[in-house]
């Protein structure tokens, strides 16, 4: 497989010229691709983004906090972090990260 | 009576021989205080060097592509042989960008295939609540793939001088882009695990956060193709912008980060949880 690619790519470079590689194909053939992608934005895109935005946001699970408790592998601080209080991490949220010691901060979001 | 060209006013051969410039220099040394800022701020809790480094760094790379983006159009300097340098100069840059991200695979994979004893033997990890691969990942890899499809309408749409559909799919790709990155950043913020919750954290949000940077990368990479393509820079013959560091480039490099993703998909969000 990897000699094909490089055969294609080889072939590719030797053709030498920007246009030829790039422009490979009729102008014709390259407004029946242009049509083909465009009917695909048009048709294809729009349901598919809409089917799985709907799952994501009203069909499938809320991600869960799981229970606190205190496991040597999680929550590691080795070193403060270089920003804030240095205990809690850069995206930190109060509802669904816990404090190492301290444990959640607020109670868990509600949907 | 022999005639000489004037080598200092015209063009006697195919390759660009660049003049004298400061940006190499000045990239060089916004590079080395960016990572010693870095190393300032995680050990001394300064970010002094840090700014100074990333200001020197986004200058430079604003002055160095305005430089080649005047070369390229107004000077007529990228000839068929510097623009062929130029696509094979980004296929290497590419590869190098492979080979990255198949360094953070290869920590996750060397992680999860045998969780050490501290986890509990078992991956995820105990006390890790892992992302559902079939919300939002899915909605985001229907993002990715649909951006996909948009950059080459976009890029088919030029082949054929249609300059209006060209600008409009490219907007339509720079908006999905924005989207992702809008999405990931909601995931972030509503994970229960972070970057410090054992290795599966710390696999878990190096690669899709150096992923998510080369999202945000990547579409100012096509913003740029756009405002360029707005100002007439891409011709069917010559779009080096969106080829190399233009059009295709664009195209390609966004295609890489559309794959990164799928792979992220597969293992970290899928068989990872």
């Amino acid at each position: 497989m990897a000699t094909k690619v490089f055969q294609s790519l080889r072939h590719q470079f030797a053709k030498g010229s920007t246009r030829n590689y790039a422009h490979a194909g009729s102008h014709e053939e390259h407004v029946a691709t242009a049509r083909r992608w465009k009917l695909m934005t048009y048709f294809l895109v729009p349901p598919a983004l809409l089917a799985t935005w709907y799952n994501a946001f009203y069909i499938s699970e809320h991600h869960q906090r799981p229970e606190y408790i205190e496991y040597d592998h999680l929550r590691i601080r080795t070193k403060a972090f270089p920003w804030g209080d240095g205990n809690h991490t850069l995206f930190h949220n109060p509802e669904m990260n816990a404090v190492p010691g301290v444990g959640y901060e607020a109670d868990p979001p509600h949907h | 009576m022999k005639l000489k060209p004037d080598t200092k006013k015209w063009l006697v051969n195919p390759y660009h021989l660049v003049e004298y410039s400061p940006w190499p220099l000045t990239g060089s040394l916004g590079a080395l205080m960016l990572t010693s800022g870095v190393a300032a701020w995680f050990h001394k809790f300064n970010m002094n060097l840090f700014y100074l480094g990333i200001m020197l760094i986004m200058i430079t790379m604003m002055q160095w592509w305005r430089d080649v983006t005047r070369e390229s159009t107004m000077m007529g300097f990228h000839t068929s042989k510097t623009a062929k340098g130029l696509r094979i100069g980004m296929i290497l840059f590419i590869i190098s960008e492979i080979c990255f991200f198949f360094a953070f695979f290869w920590a996750f994979f060397h992680s999860s295939l045998a969780p050490t004893i501290e986890l509990g033997s078992n991956w995820p990890p105990t006390g890790i609540n892992p992302l559902s691969p079939w919300s939002v990942p899915l909605l985001n890899t229907v993002v990715l793939l649909a951006s996909g499809i948009t950059v080459t309408w976009s890029h088919h749409s030029l082949m054929t001088s249609n300059y209006k559909e060209s600008a409009q799919s490219l907007m339509m790709t720079i908006l999905l882009g924005l989207y992702f990155t809008y999405l990931q950043g909601c995931e972030y913020i509503e994970t229960s695990f972070s970057l410090s919750d054992s290795i599966y954290g710390t696999t878990f949000f190096v690669a899709t956060g150096f992923h998510g940077l080369h999202v945000i990368i990547g579409t100012i990479f096509l913003f740029t193709c756009c405002m360029r393509h707005l100002k007439f820079h891409f011709t069917k013959t010559h779009y080096l912008g969106f080829e190399a560091a233009g059009m295709q480039a664009a195209a390609w490099y966004w295609h890489f980060v559309d794959v990164v993703w799928l792979f992220l998909f597969i293992s970290i969000y899928w068989w990872g949880s």
